[in-house]
């Protein structure tokens, strides 16, 4: 490998170094800082005051030199990685052109050394330029958000491993790479959920999404494990753009089950996609997404849009050939690992946009969401629309990460209103006397948690600033906020023809429905269920904005609801990664528009769609996708569902807003015990509690009880008591044997080198030494005498 | 070496096998023997006799062949100098045994038996091995066992701190001799002796004259310390004071006589022979031109020097009697040593003297120290008291201890006719044809300084007056057996040396002849 | 003797003490220090510690020690006779048989000596 960094072929290598460098630099340099003392200056209860420049952003070096080192990181990273895309873009045959190179890493005797790479191809080029932006924002994001947390520094380095993690996977150009990237990215989940590690919830939803995508990720370690004793290679290029191999997998019989027919590909294709119902949360492992949101927003945006999430989408999308070795998805020929998709995915994402209707919480319902968009993606994948899959993965990562943001803006804004009520009220306290004791404990808790662990705080004023029921007009207080939010809302929503979500899903349905024409059971199960679940999408996107920002403040706080003045810095960097993200969500879109689509195909897509143009080379020696023919009938399902589920929510939520105190009107239709099962998740943490974590809490007591404290404890007390009665008994013994030998023989030797004086002084050391010297003196003499013979 | 044979390598282990099976016997005994007042002395007797049974074997079921051969896979030889120091480290240890019965805190208890039979083992191994891991093995199986005997009387401060401090010399010792060894087999790749002494007559060892010389200082520093030579002797004294008296008498003699069988085999096989005559081929390792030999023989005549004076020098200040017969057994030491400076001898006959008069010493050493320390241990026993002074009027408390005592006191200052005459007389003869007249002139004015020492003890038992002469000593019969042999042993030996030192002759010249020279 | 045969393994070592001791120095500068009492006491499986490690430890494991050893040799010796136990046949079998032997000698002594007993 060459050092050249003109060289495409060299700059992959590059795309994951800053952030990565910039968590080493953070790291080392910062890790002595003292946090910011928890004064009553910065934290103590009272925010200190918005409206002006007067904030500490950055109050100490290490703030500033965590946010400057892990921007310019991620910058590095954007320049790099966008070079790499235009750059591409404007190769002729890019696809079987690729930008890439490789090391031996890894001498394996008479096997071909490992070959660990990197790699430019059309799929990762679009990651490639999704993911540094979307990372970027949410950088400039956290510089406000975080910019109250002692910890914000420990928060940059972190994020930053995130960041490069995530980079490392999308340029990696061998399975094993991508695995790396994978697990660094676990543990940057778990120590990011887990930030505010004094939070019980946050700790436990850490532990839960490590431990759960555990699960997943050993399974997909056996895959790639397998895949490696069956191929000899984990290198993309040569398991997917070789036919000879995937024709070969595809004929194995597998390991296991290969009773029951399925091949080694097909065996393969199950661990993987295991891994990925693992971290991109598809049932029966999504329950780890929704608690994560207990971390930092701004984590969430990184897990839900541009990192965690995309990463298990992108690793099946990167794989693609493996699933679909032997089978045909375009001609109703199903592998097994397709079929797991399809079912997993439309199920997913139907079942968990029933839950994301019933959630008050402004990010639960985000978080469902994603579950629920994920399973979009999953279940078009498991049909065959490969391009569309990846398409909604780069559309979904925008606007989730705009919605997530904006969220994040919410909260602080209705934070930031509830200080402000709060100080309203403060005179009164201070005057009738009583200290007030939520004060006492909310110095604490703001010194270590910053501000979502505000609502931890206030847990005895049963107020939550995440909940919806306690907004409502918030549409006036920060109307930057709600624009930005609304484009969101309705690319998620799939808002006909002008936001990219429309588009994505679109395609998605448009392929199902081909496969559903030509009768083939599974794509119509997914092409029914992706529609009902996308109108549910509709309507939910459209509640949640009205509960949010329509209608009149619900409660005092959100009256003083607001994000500070125009020219303060939080608010601004709070604001622009939306402004930044709005235009995306709703316009890119656009270069995925299908040819044969009226109007709009003719202006986006003169040609061909330029999307699909670009992206299918990826997979061009292997697969062929030919374009489905334009079709009336799944765009007019489009429209119909998402305008439908607007509308719906529309006039639930917009034209009659709640009213403070008001019921939802949800739980009227619904009925009580529907709602709350949607709202408890249908209990599925009940149910995991029940299966899993009861049985095995109670395996480990009665282990505990039986072995360790019937068995081994009362063996070993009845020795320890033993002992202490031999050791009671021999206690003349001992003492003795201590003070008679242990004592004696020292004195005793004392006294006699008192006696014998002279050469036998009776000190071994003594005697040793005359030894010692008596040895050198004849070894002098030897070599002299040796030496002296020589020399005659 | 030829093909192994189990049944032709049996004899060349005899005493061997048949110690290990007396120590699991005795092992046995003590286990379920059941407590009676008689136990420790029956399991005294059976380790005694059986001990005494296999001296015999080398004459009557496995007489040495005399070969070339080495058994067990090159780790023994099998030839009459290695029996003749099987037979004295036998009878060593059965003596010790008999001598240990009456001894409070010691004989009472099974345990010490057995572990002077291992003791006993480890030397039978020692004096016939031809290995360096055979030599450390049997090396260490003689000193860990000693060191347990040392400080075997536990409750006794003197008896702990002399095992202590045996112990840290002795693994000092083994230490830098294992470093030697270690030396010795990174320079020639093989650890067998005769094997090493190709190796380092060949190319590959040429300019590492200084590696040689380093190895070969290590191990007579190792070995120094085992025989307790002058300057590694300090441990001696402490030593044979501290530790309970049957000990002393047993380190004094079966360690000693174990060490230089295999002192003398290790410099013989590893580092040659002269000729013996004009037109007989040199066995000597010669490095880069020089001879190895000459430096460890200039090195011993200077060490069997200062090992006599110093020893005889500050015996004559001792007035505790086991001291008194520790800086003894140095100035012993030093005599012997003669004995291998002198295999520098250019004759076949002055080799094979050499060689035999180390082996005639040390066989009648062991029966003289032995008398000595019997009588010692009876004596302490009976008073308490070890001072030399203490022994004044024996003969009138009991005249057939002092008449024993005599004899080896005049034994080991070399008087006729006493074995130490023949003894002595051997060895000058050997350092004489040797051409080290200087030395034998150095050992006879020492054996006179000695005579003096010596004889004062006998003047102190016959003509002093005691303190309490009306109490005469009782004699048990073990006791009175031993004393009794030995004593006529020492006496024989004295006046018909010649069938034990043609013996060992004979040996001598096997192991000549087993080198090729 | 060609020394120079060994300088790949002297450069790993010298290698090694200078990783080990850049490392290290590095987390000294870097790393912070804010030792709290949990941090320093000693880790004990998440046990509580319920005394100080360095006790006086009764003489009597030293025996439990001991005979320990000796069976663990045994085993070691066992081991590489079993694997080759076909090529060294009977005379093998009947070495084996009398190390053995010998070893169940000392095991019936300590045994009736009481050495297996606390008491």
């Amino acid at each position: 490998m060459m050092v050249d960094f003109n060289s495409v072929d060299f700059l992959p290598w590059l795309v994951p170094v800053g952030p990565l460098l910039a968590f080493l630099i953070i790291s080392l340099a910062t890790n002595r800082a003292k946090p910011e003392p928890a004064s009553s200056l910065v934290y103590g209860g009272f925010r200190p005051p918005y409206g002006d420049l007067g904030v500490p952003v950055a109050t100490s070096w290490s703030r500033i030199l965590s946010i400057t080192v892990g921007i310019s990181g991620v910058v590095m990273s954007l320049l790099v990685s966008w070079r790499l895309v235009f750059t591409a873009t404007a190769t002729k045959d890019f696809g079987e052109v690729v930008f890439g190179s490789s090391v031996d890493w890894l001498s394996l005797g008479s096997l071909p050394a490992f070959q660990m790479g990197v790699l430019v191809d059309p799929l990762n080029s679009a990651m490639l330029f999704m993911v540094p932006l979307a990372v970027l924002c949410i950088f400039i994001y956290s510089i406000g958000y975080m910019a109250h947390d002692p910890r914000q520094s420990r928060f940059f380095a972190l994020i930053s491993l995130f960041a490069g993690a995530m980079l490392t996977l999308v340029v990696a150009d061998n399975l094993l790479l991508l695995f790396v990237g994978w697990e660094v990215m676990g543990l940057c989940s778990y120590l990011l959920i887990g930030f505010w590690y004094e939070k019980d919830t946050a700790y436990k939803a850490a532990i839960k999404a490590f431990t759960t995508t555990r699960v997943a990720d050993v399974l997909m370690l056996l895959g790639i494990a397998y895949l490696y004793a069956e191929t000899g290679t984990l290198s993309f290029r040569e398991i997917l753009y070789n036919p000879a191999v995937l024709e070969a997998l595809a004929g194995k019989e597998a390991l296991l089950f290969g009773g029951f027919g399925l091949s080694a590909a097909g065996l393969i294709g199950i661990f993987l996609v295991i891994g990925t119902i693992g971290k991109s949360a598809q049932f029966p492992l999504h329950l780890w997404l929704p608690d994560a949101m207990q971390g930092p927003t701004p984590v969430s945006a990184m897990i839900h849009a541009a990192a965690m999430v995309s990463a298990g989408i992108y690793a099946i999308l990167r794989m693609y050939p493996v699933f679909a070795a032997g089978g045909d998805p375009h001609h109703g020929i199903f592998t097994a690992p397709l079929l797991l998709m399809a079912v997993v995915g439309a199920f997913t994402a139907l079942f968990a946009a029933t839950m994301a209707v019933a959630q008050n919480d402004v990010k639960a319902v985000l978080a469902y969401s994603t579950i629920s968009q994920l399973g979009f993606m999953m279940a078009a994948l498991g049909i065959g629309a490969y391009i569309a899959a990846a398409f909604h993965l780069i559309t979904h990562a925008f606007f989730k990460a705009l919605l997530f943001m904006a969220s994040g803006s919410v909260i602080h804004a209705m934070e930031h209103g509830e200080h402000h009520a709060h100080e309203h009220h403060a005179p009164a306290h201070g005057i009738g006397g009583g200290a007030d004791p939520h004060d006492a404990h909310s110095h604490d808790a703001h010194a270590e948690h910053g501000h979502d662990a505000h609502h931890d705080a206030h847990d005895s004023h049963a107020f939550d600033p995440q909940d919806m029921r306690n907004m409502g007009g918030l549409d006036k207080k920060i109307p930057v906020t709600y624009w930005t939010f609304l484009a969101g809302g309705l690319s998620l929503a799939g808002f006909p023809l002008i936001t990219a979500g429309f588009w994505s899903k679109d395609e998605i349905l448009a392929d199902a429905w081909l496969g559903t024409t030509e009768g083939f059971g599974p794509h119509a199960l997914v092409f029914v269920m992706l529609a009902v679940a996308a109108f549910m999408t509709a309507f939910y996107t459209m509640r949640q904005i009205g509960l949010t920002f329509k209608g009149e403040a619900r409660t005092e706080p959100a009256q003083h609801a607001g994000l500070g003045g125009q020219y303060d810095i939080i608010s601004q960097t709070m604001q622009l990664p939306l402004i930044i993200l709005t235009p995306f969500a709703l316009f890119a879109g656009f270069v995925g528009v299908p040819k044969d689509f009226p109007i709009f195909g003719s202006i986006f897509a003169s040609e061909h769609n330029p999307f699909k143009y670009f992206v299918i080379e990826s997979l061009h020696p292997v697969l062929h996708f030919e374009a489905p023919a334009f079709n009336w009938f799944p765009v007019l399902v489009s429209f119909a569902v998402a305008l439908g589920g607007i509308y719906l929510g529309y006039r639930m939520y917009w034209v009659k807003p709640l009213k403070a105190g008001e019921e939802d009107p949800m739980i009227k239709i619904l009925g009580g015990d529907l709602y709350t099962t949607l709202q408890r998740r249908y209990y599925m943490d009940e149910l995991y509690v029940l299966l899993f974590v009861q049985p095995s809490q109670w395996i480990s007591r009665q282990v505990n009880e039986f072995v360790d404290k019937g068995i081994i404890d009362s063996v070993l007390h009845g020795i320890a008591r033993f002992f202490t009665w031999v050791g009671d008994l021999t206690k003349v013994l001992n003492a003795w044997l201590i003070d008679g030998v242990g004592d004696g023989i020292p004195r005793w030797i004392f006294q006699a080198g008192g006696w014998l004086r002279g050469a036998q002084t009776g000190k071994v050391q003594q005697y040793l030494l005359v030894v010692l010297i008596a040895a050198v003196v004849i070894g002098v003499i030897f070599a002299l005498t040796a030496g002296a013979v020589t020399a005659q | 070496m030829g093909e192994f044979n189990v049944w032709t390598s049996l004899p060349a282990v005899a005493p061997e096998i048949g110690l290990t099976i007396l120590a699991a016997v005795v092992l046995l005994l003590d286990a379920y023997l059941p407590k009676e007042k008689n136990r420790a002395r029956n399991i005294a007797f059976v380790s005694a006799v059986s001990m005494a049974v296999l001296a015999l074997t080398p004459f009557i079921w496995a007489p040495a062949p005399n070969t070339s051969e080495l058994f067990w896979g090159g780790m023994v030889r099998h030839d009459a100098l290695g029996q003749l120091f099987d037979v004295m480290i036998l009878l060593a240890g059965a003596i010790t045994v008999m001598i240990a019965v009456d001894d409070s805190g010691v004989g009472r208890r099974g345990e010490f038996h057995l572990i002077v039979i291992i003791v006993t083992l480890g030397g039978c191994i020692l004096s016939s091995s031809a290995d360096l891991v055979m030599i450390f093995v049997a090396l260490e199986t003689v000193s860990i066992p000693l060191y347990v005997l040392a400080a075997f009387r536990r409750e006794d401060n003197k008896s702990s701190e002399s095992g202590l401090k045996y112990f840290l010399f002795g693994s000092f010792a083994s230490a830098i001799l294992l470093y030697g060894f270690s030396f010795l087999y990174g320079l020639t790749g093989s650890t067998q002796l005769t094997a090493i002494a190709a190796g380092l007559n060949s190319e590959i060892v040429s300019g590492n004259l200084v590696a040689v010389l380093a190895a070969l200082l290590m191990v007579i520093v190792g070995f120094g310390f085992k025989i307790s030579a002058v300057p590694f002797h300090f441990w001696t004294p402490d030593v044979y004071e501290g530790a309970p008296t049957p000990v002393t008498a047993f380190v004094s003699v079966a360690s000693k006589a174990g060490s230089f069988a295999v002192f003398m085999r290790f410099l013989i096989e590893a580092f040659g022979l002269p000729a013996v005559s004009a037109d007989a081929t040199s066995t000597l390792v010669v490095i880069d031109g020089q001879t190895i030999q000459t430096f460890w023989v200039n090195l011993l005549t200077v060490f069997s020097i200062l090992s006599m004076t110093v020893g005889n020098v500050l015996a004559l200040r001792q007035k505790n009697f086991k001291r008194l017969l520790a800086y003894s057994s140095i100035a012993q030491a030093g005599y012997t040593l003669m004995g291998l400076a002198a295999l520098q001898a250019q004759s076949a006959i002055g080799q094979d003297i050499a060689m035999a008069s180390i082996t005639f010493y040390m066989f009648m050493y062991t029966f003289t120290n032995l008398v000595i320390f019997a009588g010692i241990i009876l004596f302490v026993e009976a008073t308490g008291r070890e001072n030399i002074a203490d022994f004044a009027g024996l003969q009138r408390r009991s005249p057939w201890l002092a008449l024993a005592m005599t004899i080896g006191l005049l034994s080991l200052a070399g008087i006729p006719p006493a074995a130490g005459f023949f003894g002595k007389l051997f060895l000058f003869q050997a350092a004489v044809e040797a051409n080290l007249v200087g030395l034998a002139m150095i050992g006879v004015l020492n054996a006179i300084v000695a005579l003096y020492y010596y004889l004062i003890i006998i003047k102190i038992m016959y003509v002093d007056q005691g303190i309490d002469e009306d109490k005469p000593l009782a004699m048990p019969r073990s006791y009175a057996w031993v004393l009794g042999i030995t004593s006529v042993v020492i006496i024989i030996l004295g006046v018909i040396p010649t069938p034990i030192f043609d013996l060992a002759q004979q040996g001598a010249a096997a192991v000549r002849l087993a080198m090729g020279s | 003797m060609a020394l120079e045969q060994f300088a790949p393994a002297g450069v790993m070592i010298i290698i090694a003490t200078i990783l080990a001791f850049i490392i290290l120095v590095i987390s000294r500068i870097f790393g912070p220090h804010r030792p709290t009492f949990r941090k320093n006491a000693p880790y004990e499986s998440g046990m509580k510690p319920i005394g100080p490690a360095q006790r006086r430890v009764p003489v009597r494991f030293y025996l439990v020690a001991v005979l320990f050893i000796i069976f663990d040799v045994e085993v070691i010796f066992f081991l590489p006779w079993a694997v080759a136990m076909r090529d060294l046949g009977v005379y093998g079998l009947i070495v084996m048989g009398v190390f053995t032997l010998m070893l169940i000698v000392g095991f019936i002594y300590e045994w009736k000596k009481g050495a297996l007993e606390w008491e």
